[in-house]
């Protein structure tokens, strides 16, 4: 894996050298400010394959540079690691926001360097399937992907605040608990995305899934989210900073993404899947739970599980 | 049982790690008059420009905090972050006499931490 390290501390670069060549990475480079490692990130020979990036940095932050990585056409999903002292809410708030994957604090542990670091290269390898899969639909090859499952997650591309399952478990555990008693989780459900998925092959299925979230993502669009497609025809989304949710203009704005949707299905014959809202469920402040159920107790909140809450039909 | 047999043998690679760190961790402390040099001097501004000299200890605990941690000197680090800390919730606001002093004084403190590591490494 190239590993492009971007820090203003030329020290800490070497640093991070040592402990990267350390841990059997010796594919390294080092960039001391955003404008050098836009440059480096630009070349498509030898592309970087990891990003680390240094939040406060002069005279372009680590934040605003992350916005211009994922800016680069073969960066938009190249695994981004924040490695910063800044530990507040905002700022990881906005690293993951900007399209980063991790975050980690300094000081440096090598344990946590390791595990997201490896973290980081599954996602390389889950891109590449996603890549793959892009190509067929673009090049209209209907392929069917052995790997596919019903219950696997769905990676999206060029869907605004979209974000794979690791990386939004990975903003929750940086978060915890008390911090993400302001954000809210929403699930989105396809009942009959099962049918959906026998009935056409994966790819084509991957790309129904895209066009959902691609809705799903305009109809919050008032709202900072990230969202991602765990499987099963879910879409969960993350609503940071919205305690109390208006349900009811989510599901206006949907329904109206939706009926726009529903024209170009018309279009090739095709029916529209009907979805459900779930209702949005929050962290406890006192509760014992760890902050990724957050995710899954969304997912039940669509009434699929038999602790239901009421489910609205939109379409 | 002969202790020496409990040793682990000599890891070459680990060694050179060990010595490339070192060598890091003199080449920083030997780094940090420069450091202490522009603390000192956003200290002197204070009363003058207290946002930019707020400004400029800010920036240089928070880098001194991230690289003295991962170098392995955590009591350096560990006052970075709390002057940082310090200052960040200082910044915006309007100082009285005593919260200004006391800010003096904890930049102060971090300074004469800064002079221990830069002579006794």
């Amino acid at each position: 894996m190239r590993i492009l390290a971007i820090d203003d501390e030329p020290i800490f670069c070497d640093l991070l050298r040592t402990r990267l060549e350390q841990l059997g990475y010796r594919n390294v480079e080092t960039a001391f400010s955003g404008p050098e490692a836009l440059q480096i990130a630009a070349a498509k020979t030898k592309p970087v394959e990891c990003f680390i990036v240094d939040i406060r940095m002069m005279p372009m932050d680590g934040i605003e540079l992350v916005r211009r990585l994922r800016a680069i056409p073969h960066h938009q999903a190249t695994p981004i690691v924040m490695l910063s002292a800044l530990t507040d809410k905002a700022s990881i708030d906005a690293a993951f926001m900007a399209g980063a994957n991790d975050y980690i604090t300094k000081p440096l542990e090598m344990v946590e360097l390791k595990i997201r670091l490896e973290m980081a290269r599954n996602i390389l390898a889950e891109r590449a399937q996603a890549r793959l899969l892009h190509e067929h639909v673009l090049k209209q090859e209907a392929i069917l992907f052995p790997t596919a499952a019903f219950e696997g997650e769905i990676i999206l591309d060029d869907v605004e605040g979209a974000v794979s399952m690791v990386s939004m478990e990975n903003f929750l555990l940086k978060q915890g608990n008390l911090r993400l008693r302001q954000t809210s989780a929403i699930c989105v459900n396809l009942p009959m995305a099962e049918t959906y998925f026998k009935m056409m092959d994966s790819t084509y299925y991957a790309v129904l899934i895209g066009d959902m979230a691609q809705a799903v993502s305009r109809a919050l669009s008032a709202f900072p989210h990230m969202l991602t497609c765990p499987g099963s025809g879910d879409i969960v989304a993350l609503l940071l900073d919205q305690p109390n949710v208006d349900c009811a203009r989510i599901e206006e704005n949907l329904t109206q993404e939706l009926e726009a949707l529903r024209l170009r299905y018309d279009a090739i014959d095709m029916t529209l899947p009907r979805v459900t809202v779930g209702t949005p469920v929050r962290t406890g402040l006192f509760r014992m739970q760890c902050p990724t159920s957050l995710i899954d107790r969304a997912r039940r909140a669509t009434g699929k599980a038999e602790d239901h809450h009421p489910m609205q039909a939109i379409a | 049982m002969n202790a020496s047999a409990n040793r682990h043998p000599a890891d070459p690679a680990r060694t050179a790690i060990s010595r490339a760190l070192d060598d890091m961790r003199v080449q920083f402390c030997a780094g940090l008059d420069a450091r202490i040099c522009r603390i000192e001097a956003a200290r002197i501004a204070l009363d003058a420009d207290p946002a930019a000299a707020l400004e400029t200890v800010g920036f240089e605990a928070h880098r001194i905090c991230g690289v003295a941690g991962s170098l392995g000197l955590h009591d350096l680090s560990t006052q970075a972050r709390a002057l940082e800390e310090h200052v960040t919730t200082a910044a915006g606001q309007d100082l009285s006499q005593s919260e200004r002093t006391g800010l003096n004084e904890r930049i102060e403190l971090f300074l004469d931490l800064m002079e221990y590591h830069l002579t006794e490494n």
